[in-house]
C-alpha cells in the first residue's frame, strides 16, 4: 500500500523562496495512491456519485476489467472504497462506494495539486 | 470515456443514463397508443396506456441497460434536481389540463368566433402541449435531442391543422416518431454495449 500522506500545511506566502519550499511540501505531500492516472479516474467517477457498480466504472472510465479490479483493490486495501458484493437476479453486481477517508484523500490531493501547480510560472 | 474531464464527469455520467433509448421507446409507444385511441371510440382507452406502461420502464431498464451500462447511484444534490423536474413536469401536466379545459370551453361557448385564429390553433393545442413538455423534458435531463422531439412534435400539429386531420393523427405520428427514435438508440445502445464477460472484481 503506499503512503497516504496528510495535507499540506499552509506556509508562510511572500518571497520566491517561500514559494518554492511551499511546492517542495506540496510536492512531498503526494499521495502515490491517488495521483496513479487510472486509480485518480476511479476515484474521481466515485467521488461526483453516491454509489456505482463495476459495469458503470468500466464503461465510464474504459479501462479493462482486469485494470478496475486490481486498482480497486489496492484501494479498498487503503480503506479509500468500499466494496459490497450482491446479486440481483443471477447476475452478481459489485457496488462501489467512496469511504469518507476516500473523499478526504481525493479533495487532499486535490488541494496539494494546486498548491504544487499554482505556483508554476506560463 | 477516456478524457480526464472532472468538471463535466457527473454531467456525462448522469447524460449517460439516457443513452439507451428507453425512455423515447416508451413516451414515444405511450404517445402513439393515445392518439390511435383518441381515434377510436374508446378514447378514454388513451389516458389508461400510458400508466400501464410505467412498471415496465424499470423492468426493461434492469434487463437491458444495467448489465450493459452499470448501475449508479448520485448524490442527493442530483436526486434533489431530478426531484424538482418531476415537480415541474407535475405542475406542467397541471397547466396542460387547465389550458385543456380553458380551449375546451372557447369551442363550446363559442367565445371567439369560428373564424378566429384561436379556433385555428386549438385542434393543435394538444400538439404543443406536448412539445412544450419535449422542451421541459430535454431542459431538465440536460438532453438536447428533445428539443428536435419538441420542434418535430410542433410541427406535426400545426401540419395537422393545416390538413385539417384529427389530433389523434397527428399525435400518433409524433409518438411513432419518438418511438422509432428510441428503438434505433436501443439497437445501437445494445450492439455498442455488449454483457462484459467479468463483471466483478
Amino acid at each position: 500500500m503506499s503512503q497516504v500522506n496528510g495535507p499540506v500545511r499552509p506556509s508562510d506566502a511572500g518571497s520566491g523562496e517561500s514559494d518554492t519550499r511551499r511546492s517542495t511540501q506540496a510536492g512531498t505531500a503526494i499521495d502515490k495512491l491517488v495521483h496513479e492516472p487510472a486509480r485518480l479516474l476511479l476515484l474521481a467517477c466515485l467521488y461526483v456519485v453516491d454509489a456505482a457498480d463495476f459495469v458503470f466504472l468500466l464503461r465510464q472510465t474504459g479501462l479493462t476489467a482486469g485494470n478496475v479490479s486490481s486498482h480497486v483493490s489496492k484501494l479498498e486495501e487503503a480503506g479509500y472504497v468500499n466494496v459490497e458484493k450482491g446479486f440481483v437476479g443471477k447476475r452478481p453486481q459489485t457496488i462501489l462506494r467512496l469511504t469518507e477517508q476516500g473523499r478526504a484523500a481525493v479533495r487532499s490531493y486535490r488541494d496539494t495539486m494546486n498548491q504544487l501547480l499554482g505556483s508554476l510560472e506560463d | 470515456m477516456n478524457a480526464m474531464d472532472l468538471r463535466s464527469l457527473e454531467g456525462s455520467a448522469y447524460a449517460s443514463r439516457w443513452e439507451d433509448g428507453l425512455l423515447e421507446l416508451f413516451a414515444g409507444t405511450a404517445l402513439l397508443l393515445v392518439g390511435v385511441a383518441w381515434l377510436t371510440p374508446m378514447a378514454g382507452l388513451g389516458g389508461v396506456a400510458p400508466v400501464l406502461l410505467i412498471p415496465f420502464w424499470p423492468l426493461a431498464r434492469r434487463a437491458v441497460t444495467e448489465p450493459r451500462a452499470g448501475y449508479v447511484e448520485f448524490r442527493a444534490d442530483r436526486k434533489a434536481k431530478e426531484r424538482k423536474a418531476h415537480m415541474n413536469l407535475v405542475l406542467l401536466g397541471v397547466v396542460a389540463f387547465v389550458l385543456g379545459v380553458a380551449a375546451y370551453l372557447v369551442v363550446s361557448r363559442d367565445v371567439v368566433g369560428r373564424d378566429g385564429l384561436i379556433m385555428m390553433l386549438v385542434p393543435a393545442l394538444p400538439g404543443l402541449l406536448l412539445a412544450l413538455g419535449a422542451i421541459v423534458t430535454g431542459w431538465m435531463l440536460g438532453l438536447s435531442r428533445w428539443f428536435l422531439y419538441a420542434a418535430s412534435l410542433a410541427l406535426l400539429a400545426l401540419m395537422g391543422v393545416y390538413f385539417d386531420a384529427h389530433p389523434g393523427v397527428y399525435m400518433a405520428a409524433g409518438g411513432a416518431l419518438v418511438a422509432a427514435s428510441g428503438l434505433t438508440m436501443l439497437v445501437r445502445f445494445v450492439r455498442s454495449h455488449p454483457l462484459p464477460d467479468k463483471a466483478a472484481p
